[in-house]
């Protein structure tokens, strides 16, 4: 006859009665020796280890003595699970379901000594999974129970349970003071309010070594006695318990409790912190705020935003149409770099300053030839601030900025320029001051870009990476060709790449020196970038045809 | 120029071998036609400036990255004990003890006596992390 191996498993969810002699641990571990016992002529045989979980719930896995169990299941030491009733397995249809799983590829099967059912037959499981939706049901109906009631008792003020804050201790339902803590707390919030500063209260009590008291936990380890922390002082200062509530979530109650601090005092310091709040961190403050923001307009009149997009940690700024932005498709839309107009009109703005003179003249105000020379190094100092890009200055300064196709509009606040030049201005100045520069848009791929009139970049760019590399990879493969040595073909598998590439990537050592001397300070026109380069069908030997292909003037 | 569109493969080799001591390259008639184009127009109209060549063998070696000296700026260096100021005016020129140089290594050698590489000597040369 076969021997099988019985494994009983008891568990009890709470410790009350577990310090019994004779527990109810010890009644279910009875009833199922009991029941293996009667089984007896079928070869069954309880094994010695005991896996016992006391108070501890059904509804989670995590118990050492079911853990131990699963462990001797992995390892074949087990035939047949004993339990007294299902649900002292689990409660959980979900971890059943994982349990049943486990116990199926071990070929363990399990028996629960009042309920008798079969998991070998469908019908069986099929009665068991019931049963374990009532068991979960169950447990999730006596949560909710406990949640209503420790609501119901918090909305009548009473205290239910935790450490208890400073100043108090528990008592029955309630709180009552402590009156050495209490005086400890009253001090904290006189002390607030004198320095109004969380941190030098913290450092006043640390000096004065006022640390905090020494408390005892319900499972008798103490606690206390150290320097009190910033976090600590915050949370006494907005605890509402102080002044006679109890809080449940968002919601506070009258509590049954005393208050250990007055209304008024509560009032003030709950002032005082919602003052302290550190503010926001203003766009004016970012190194890369968008400086044109709100004041650039296309030559319809319609807003262009500031938008941006990040790839990395790189930012890359933008003023787009408004309409474009919120999704209305418009062929005459703009999307600007921000980099490039902002440089375009930083720079016509500076220059209008560099000539003070002219600038005066076209807002018709008086000038004093006395004031002259005042007047120049008023304006080179402004001119100095516009170049660095000063936000508050330059939004100062500029009205409006309108991109038209072939030029850029500033209006000028001419009472603001006339107050950077220390001059006064006079009753038939204009409100606002036009200045134009010219530069067109151009497009660059998808990319719109703004450039000078001979098709440079207005901003001295840093040269193209990806250009630059090109040449540069260039000049080396030539280099290794020239030695008639090594085929293109060999050269390709060298480097890992495609023959067709090298070729198209070495034909760029034989451009013309002026291309590259462009290229390598940045001054290629707008529509010269590495795809450009590296794609061009048939290049040019002649130099000249090659400055007509790329549009750069000879 | 011209007579480079219709020369054959053999004619393209002959002629780099008159034009170059080096060896004929192992690539295409098409682009033997583009080295060619390039090394006659270098030939008459000159090739690439020294300053570009430098630049791309810098970049190609990516172990340091020179500044250039920027019109307006001043550039001090420290020599035994005296500050020297270099500064380099609006239309380029590099002017030292009221005279004017041609390089910023002629100003280095002057000072120091031996030769320096003007840029490293002024700090505009930098070593590239590794």
């Amino acid at each position: 006859m076969n021997r099988v191996r019985c494994a009983i498993y008891t568990r009890k969810s709470s410790e009350e009665g577990l310090e019994q002699a004779f527990n109810s641990l010890d009644a279910q571990r009875e009833a199922c020796a009991a029941y293996v016992l009667s089984q007896a002529s079928e070869g069954w045989s309880a094994l010695p280890e005991v896996y016992d979980d006391g108070g501890l719930s059904g509804g989670s896995l995590e118990r050492p003595a079911l853990q131990r169990l699963l462990a001797d299941i992995a390892a074949g030491r087990v035939d047949i699970i004993v339990v007294y009733k299902v649900d002292r397995l689990t409660r959980s249809l979900l971890d059943f379901a994982k349990l049943v799983e486990v116990f199926d590829k071990a070929g363990v099967s399990f028996v629960s000594i009042t309920q008798s059912f079969n998991t070998t037959t469908s019908m069986g499981r099929l009665t068991l999974n019931m049963l374990l939706s009532f068991a979960q049901f169950e447990r999730e109906v006596t949560a909710e129970r406990i949640r209503d009631k420790i609501a119901a008792s918090k909305a009548k003020g009473m205290w239910m349970g935790g450490v208890p804050p400073l100043g108090y201790r528990p008592d029955g339902r309630t709180l009552e003071i402590v009156e050495p803590h209490a005086n400890i707390v009253r001090d904290i919030y006189r002390r607030y309010l004198d320095l109004g500063n969380v941190r030098l209260v913290v450092d006043q009590l640390t000096a004065e070594r006022i640390h905090t008291p020494v408390r005892r936990m319900a499972n008798g380890r103490d606690f206390g006695g150290c320097a009190f922390s910033r976090g600590q002082i915050y949370a006494i200062l907005k605890n509402p318990i102080y002044v006679g509530d109890i809080p449940h979530r968002d919601q506070r109650h009258k509590g049954l409790h005393k208050a250990i601090i007055g209304q008024d005092v509560w009032d003030a310091t709950q002032t005082m912190l919602a003052g302290h709040v550190p503010g926001l961190r203003r766009a004016v403050n970012t190194a890369s705020g968008s400086l044109l923001a709100g004041l650039i307009v296309d030559d319809a009149g319609e807003k262009l935003i500031a938008a941006h997009a990040c790839k990395g940690k790189v930012r890359y700024r933008y003023y787009v149409s408004h309409s474009t932005h919120h999704g209305v498709s418009n062929s005459k839309a703009l999307r600007i770099p921000a980099r490039e107009i902002e440089t375009a009109t930083v720079e016509a703005l500076a220059a209008a300053f560099d000539d003070p003179i002219a600038l005066l003249a076209r807002a018709s105000i008086p000038l004093v030839s006395a004031d002259v020379t005042r007047i120049f190094s008023a304006a080179g100092i402004a001119a100095a601030a516009i170049r660095c890009r000063d936000p508050e200055m330059l939004r100062a300064l500029v009205a409006k900025v309108i991109v038209h196709p072939t030029m850029l509009q500033i209006e000028l606040v001419t009472a603001a320029m006339a107050e950077h030049l220390s001059v006064a201005t006079s009753a038939e100045a204009d409100a606002n001051l036009l200045l134009t520069c010219p530069t067109r848009l151009t497009r660059t791929g998808h990319r719109l870009r703004i450039v000078q009139n001979d098709g440079r970049a207005i901003a001295p760019a840093p040269p193209d990476a990806s250009m630059v590399k090109l040449l540069v990879k260039a000049q080396r493969w030539w280099a290794q060709l020239q030695r008639g040595e090594i085929t293109v073909q060999e050269l390709a598998q060298a480097d890992g790449v495609v023959k067709s590439y090298v070729t198209r990537v070495v034909r760029l050592a034989f451009l013309a020196p002026s291309i590259i001397d462009d290229v390598l300070a940045g001054r290629q026109p707008a529509t010269l970038d590495a795809k450009r380069l590296a794609f061009t069908a048939d290049l040019p030997t002649c130099w000249t045809e090659q400055l007509r292909h790329f549009a750069i003037d000879p | 120029m011209l007579a480079l569109t219709t020369m054959s493969s053999a004619q393209l080799r002959d002629a780099w071998r008159a034009m170059k001591v080096s060896p004929v390259p192992l690539i295409s008639p098409s682009m033997l036609r583009l080295a060619l184009g390039y090394e006659l127009q270098a030939q008459a109209l000159g090739g690439l400036s020294r300053v570009s060549q430098q630049r791309l063998a810098q970049l190609g070696s990516a172990k340091t990255v020179t500044q250039a000296a920027r019109p307006g700026t001043r550039l001090i260096r420290e020599w035994n004990g005296t500050a020297h100021i270099v500064t380099i005016g609006d239309d380029g020129a590099i002017r030292w003890n009221d005279r004017e140089w041609r390089s910023l290594s002629e100003v280095a050698r002057e000072i120091t006596g031996t030769r320096w590489s003007g840029p490293a000597f002024f700090g505009l040369k930098k070593r590239l992390a590794a």
